[in-house]
């Protein structure tokens, strides 16, 4: 474990570098890598895209086609040669220059055969790539292709560098205003200014990226100023709130995000078109927009935004009308209905339009189950193995109509004449044309009813006013970081807190007085048996965690590589990571690693799991420690209180304030203390840890309402114990004798009951903490804190077995030692106990 | 003689009761749909048609939180059934035959409390999904070292009485003397262990709701009405408010039943 406390105090230590300014953004989705070309998710483009990677062009407002790395272009008369001349003078963030050959190497590499490119389709009308100088790239094209200047824009042509292409994916190095400072899977990206960069220095000299996709913690997250904007808010029922707080500014646009009800073409009874017909019109889709994301959407008629060149508005084609819904089911065989099930990824959105479209379905007689799937599974199940029958789903990619000529993907349509526009569309220049034939695209798919299409997003995106230029609103996204101007006041930064690192330091040290000392009271023979058998618990309870891993369906291999993966690289990752090996021989394996400080490598995280874990440990420990200092105070004043008090009123209050505080949900307790304390009177932050770095007040008022609400529940317990225990001994001989000696009730109570009260409180609360673990794990869900429960969370979400397994086993060695601290501590105190008979 | 019962018995079966004939009567009758969708009326403060006002979706709150019952006390009841079906005999094998059985039944109780039972549920929902199931599973599973422990104590202490060793000298077999004898003397023990373990399932029951490891939607359920109601607070705070003072009086109720049951039941007092 010295490992783990070096990192430790590593991380405590990091001095941070004075901030001129620095912005803190909110967003929903963490990316799962840091390279846009390796991978579609939507979520990396927002953190990288341009802020550290650019492409040849970039995408501007209206669609406008603007310079990036190339300066100007020229296409050939008969389009199938493309001529960029490149911007000079441009440098990698790890000082390589940039040439024709960087270009070449990141287009190459996109259209090779097996590429995983999200865009190597579109890509792949490039037969060839010159570089006749430095700074100029030939595109040698198989046929015309109209579309390729604006592909060259999307976040899946950006330049990488070769000698840097590996670590790309959690160490991403290219060309943009900012590069990567730091990441904290689960938790935040930071991006600091590149002093090397090309064109206009942004005015914030550091971003971070902060993931909240609770919509509860957003909201807290803005209003207690922890982030300075967030990038497409989850919460839209916040929005009307927000936009008559002054301290605000909410943004609005129409954006790509298209939600749809994606039905899987193949499966009866939805390969009949009547079947997807009744669906579509089943659905009303105002409702949808003013419940699921409060009146923030538009409805759409087919798979485009009103944002997209060509847009026909086919809303009327399915306008709500369940009694032709009916009709066409009963026409197409099923009079009664039919029984089915929507899945759905784990977000808010989904969540809320599932349970709506769920009871409009209900009321044709389509009786929709919903069934929740983490990410992982979702992009197994649905988007890889497409078994599915109805799932909600929002497509963010700006003209990725190309989708439905695609048979194989997960909705599973297949229409050779659609696949035969695309074709036309993407060979014809003449702009009314094109209209057209986009114009047919969209009735194609509207007519066939692929799927139910429902609403594109209106985006709210909220800025704290003191933030300005940071709206951008194109296509392709809608701020820009490098624009952003920072006002008013200084911003969090500053040289790390000591006290925070001398602190841990103290307490650790005293941990282990205060065990040398009971060790010297209890006896080793009393300790060593205890801690043996303990030991044996953990133990056991490590082979029951990795059991237990084996049984959770999910192939980590397929999870780490995506659902675009090769059968043979599935194969190969998986000899990789030793998944063949015979059970015994791997658990051995994760047990040696264990004893000498390697927790693996985190697979979805791609980072050492033992530095997640001291990350994470940095906030739960305290938290935990905290919890239980403010329970047992608590604990203290209503057990001895209500004793104390006992036959008045005060005490059969202060008895039944404990009472009640054992049935309060620590969470909703939580909750509630939120609204006055924070948000009201702005004494605690609402959620959000700012690290030990920040201070060790600012780190303590992060903590405090969730210690608190964490508290209660256990004080509760406590206290009862307590009372019960004091009761009893009050009307014992020694200290009745006491008092007749002259001694104070309050001082009798204190110094001789106490302490023999003491033994069973210190039972108890070993017993407790497992208790309190769990409800920490709720806490920080409340209170968004980035500790070991949501580490857990989110790794079994993503079917990140090494790290479930080893946060779990970390969880259950905390409760064990507690436990042996526990014990040792009543025998201490109460030598009976040393004897080793069994409660 | 006139048998003076507990308050704290009375007002926790008062309260419990009412929850119980709410609950039952939903089964009958129910002032509006709960699921019944109707956005143009959602977020609806309270009202005389609304009691508990109307949530995001326009469905009516009382309704919701009178359903949502149902799940938390078949949760806590089926998680009770587990803990007694496994927990009592194991305490009362542990409890006749002594010895190794005694430190196996200790060295079980160590590893299930080991677990915190959210870890539990979570790990079970990696493998089933989510669903009421998960939660039922992960308490029933703590429930039954609670059980084997409580049955266990009880148990040695009646097995050192004298009129046992009677039993055993006339030739009456283990399992009979078990059955006959000692398993009746548990039931004050155990009916106050019960009435803690289905308080405290509840808690439990609603924290895994909260973090969606408990009934999916569309089923109502009270922990889940408190994660939605989260970003709505200062909006519609009765949203937050009528599910939560649901989940904190059943559970209160509960803890004062098991109160008034050791002050009647158990014979030191």
């Amino acid at each position: 474990m010295r490992r783990l406390a070096g990192l430790v105090a590593l991380l405590l230590a990091l001095p941070r570098l004075a901030m001129a300014s620095s912005l803190s953004i909110g967003i929903q989705l963490e990316p799962p890598i840091l390279d846009p070309t390796l991978s579609p998710a939507a979520s990396i483009a927002e953190v990288v895209v341009p802020q550290v990677f650019q492409g040849l062009v970039q995408i501007g407002p209206n669609w406008m086609i603007q310079p990036a790395l190339a300066l100007s272009w020229q296409v050939s008369p008969d389009g199938l040669t493309y001529r960029f001349s490149l911007r000079p003078n441009v440098r990698f963030q790890d000082g390589t220059q940039f040439t024709a050959a960087d270009v070449q190497y990141s287009l190459g590499r996109a259209i090779q055969p097996g590429s995983v490119n999200p865009q190597a389709d579109r890509l792949g009308v490039i037969s060839a790539i010159d570089t006749p100088d430095p700074l100029t790239v030939v595109l040698h094209l198989k046929r015309p292709s109209y579309g390729l200047l604006q592909v060259l824009g999307l976040p899946a042509a950006v330049i990488v560098a070769p000698n840097s292409e590996p670590n790309n994916l959690v160490h991403p190095v290219g060309t943009g205003p900012f590069k990567l400072l730091s990441w904290q899977r689960g938790y935040q990206i930071t991006l600091v200014r590149n002093p090397d960069y090309w064109g206009k220095a942004p005015n914030v000299s550091q971003v971070t990226y902060r993931v909240i996709a609770d919509p509860n913690a957003a909201l807290d997250a803005l209003l207690t100023g922890d982030v300075d904007a967030y990038d497409a808010f989850p919460a839209p029922e916040s929005v009307a709130r927000l936009r008559q707080d002054k301290r605000f500014v909410v943004e609005e646009a129409p954006s790509e995000l298209k939600t749809i009800l994606a039905i899987n073409n193949r499966l009866p009874p939805f390969n009949n078109l009547l079947v997807r017909q009744a669906l579509s019109f089943a659905i009303d889709r105002q409702a949808i927009i003013d419940a699921a994301a409060y009146g923030l959407g538009t409805p759409i008629g087919s798979h485009f935004s009103s944002l997209d060149k060509g847009y026909v508005d086919l809303t009327g084609v399915y306008a709500f009308n369940p009694a032709r819904a009916r009709a066409l089911l009963a026409q197409a065989g099923y009079p009664h209905g039919f029984d089915t099930v929507i899945v759905i990824p784990p977000l808010a959105y989904a969540a809320r339009s599932a349970e709506i479209i769920a009871a409009e379905l209900a009321d044709v007689g389509v009786r929709a189950k919903i069934q929740q799937l983490d990410w992982a599974p979702w992009l197994t199940q649905v988007f890889g193995a497409h078994q599915f029958s109805l799932t909600v789903v929002a497509h963010v990619e700006p003209i990725d109509y190309n989708i439905y000529g695609n048979p194989h993907y997960y909705f599973g349509y297949d229409n050779a004449n659609y696949r035969a526009v695309l074709q036309q569309l993407d060979t014809t220049g003449d702009p009314a044309k094109r209209l057209a034939l986009l114009g047919q695209l969209q009735r194609t798919i509207s007519a066939d009813a692929v799927n139910a299409f429902l609403f594109q997003w209106t985006i709210a995106t909220i800025i704290n006013a003191r933030v300005q230029n940071l709206w951008l609103s194109t296509p392709l996204r809608d701020i820009d970081p490098a624009t952003a101007i920072v006002t008013g006041g200084p911003v969090g930064g500053g040289v790390a807190s000591l006290d925070a690192v001398v602190l841990g330091w103290g307490m650790a040290a005293l941990a282990l007085l205060a065990a040398i000392l009971i060790l010297w009271r209890t006896g080793w023979r009393f300790a060593a048996r205890r801690g043996l058998s303990l030991l044996a618990t953990l133990l056991v309870s490590s082979v029951v965690i990795f059991g237990a891993m084996q049984i959770v369906p999910g192939d980590p291999a397929r999870a780490q590589l995506g659902s675009s993966a090769t059968p043979g690289a599935v194969a190969a990752l998986r000899a990789q990571l030793g998944l063949n090996a015979p059970l015994a021989a791997r658990y051995l394996h994760w047990l040696a690693g264990l004893l000498h400080g390697d927790f693996g490598v985190s697979w979805s995280y791609h980072a050492p799991v033992a530095q997640l874990l001291a990350q994470r440990l940095c906030l739960s420990l305290p938290l935990t420690v905290y919890a239980l200092l403010i329970s047992t105070v608590l604990a203290l004043g209503l057990g001895v209180g209500a004793v104390y008090f006992r036959g008045r009123a005060l005490g059969s209050t202060l008895g039944a304030v404990s009472r009640l505080g054992l049935a309060v949900p620590n969470f909703w307790f939580g909750q509630l203390l939120i609204v006055p304390l924070a948000i009201g009177l702005h004494w605690f932050s609402a959620g959000g840890f700012p690290g030990w770095s920040a201070g060790l007040g600012a780190g303590l008022r992060a903590l405090t309402l969730p210690a608190f609400a964490l508290a209660l529940p256990q004080a509760a317990v406590l206290a009862r114990v307590l009372q019960n225990e004091l009761l009893e001994l009050e009307d014992q001989e020694f200290l009745r004798t006491a008092r007749a000696k002259g001694f104070s009730r309050l001082a009798v109570l204190w110094r001789h009951a106490l302490p023999n009260a003491a033994i069973p409180v210190l039972t108890i609360l070993g017993m407790q903490f497992s208790f309190l673990l769990a409800g920490s794990i709720l806490i920080e869900n409340v209170f968004f804190l980035p500790g070991l429960g949501r580490l857990i969370f989110q790794a079994i979400g993503d079917r990140d077995l090494i790290t479930v397994q080893a946060v779990a086993i970390v969880l259950v060695a905390q409760v064990v030692l507690v436990t042996l601290l526990a014990d040792l501590a009543a025998a201490a105190v109460d030598p009976r106990l040393r004897r080793g008979t069994q409660a | 003689m006139k048998r003076n019962w507990p308050l704290s018995l009375v007002s926790g079966a008062v309260i419990f009761g009412a929850v119980l004939l709410l609950v039952a009567l939903s089964y009958v009758w129910l002032p509006w749909n709960p699921l019944a969708m109707d956005i143009p009326h959602r977020l609806l403060a309270p009202s005389p048609s609304h009691p508990f006002g109307t949530d995001q979706f326009g469905r009516d709150v009382f309704a919701n939180v009178l359903v949502g019952g149902r799940i938390s006390l078949a949760v806590a009841v089926s998680a009770l059934a587990i803990g007694l079906l496994g927990g009592v005999p194991i305490g009362l094998f542990a409890a006749s035959q002594g010895g190794i059985a005694d430190s196996l039944l200790a060295r079980f109780n160590d590893l299930v409390f080991a677990f915190p039972a959210l870890l539990i549920a979570a790990l079970i929902s990696g493998v089933a999904g989510p669903g009421a199931i998960d939660a039922i599973a992960a308490i029933g599973i703590f429930n039954i070292p609670v059980f084997a422990r409580v049955t266990r104590a009880a148990a040695r202490s009646f097995w050192q009485r004298d009129y046992i060793a009677a039993a055993i000298t006339s030739g009456k077999t283990r399992f009979r003397i078990v059955a006959g004898h000692i398993f009746p003397n548990l039931l004050p023990a155990l009916l106050i262990q019960a009435a803690i373990q289905v308080s405290l399932a509840i808690l439990a029951e609603a924290g895994l709701a909260y973090v969606g490891l408990g009934a999916q939607p569309p089923a109502p359920d009270w922990g889940r009405m408190l994660q939605s109601a989260g970003t709505l607070i200062d909006t519609a705070p009765w949203l937050a408010i009528f599910p939560g003072i649901a989940i904190l009086l059943t559970s209160f109720a509960l803890s004062l039943i098991s109160d008034g049951l050791r002050d009647v039941l158990d014979p030191r007092r």
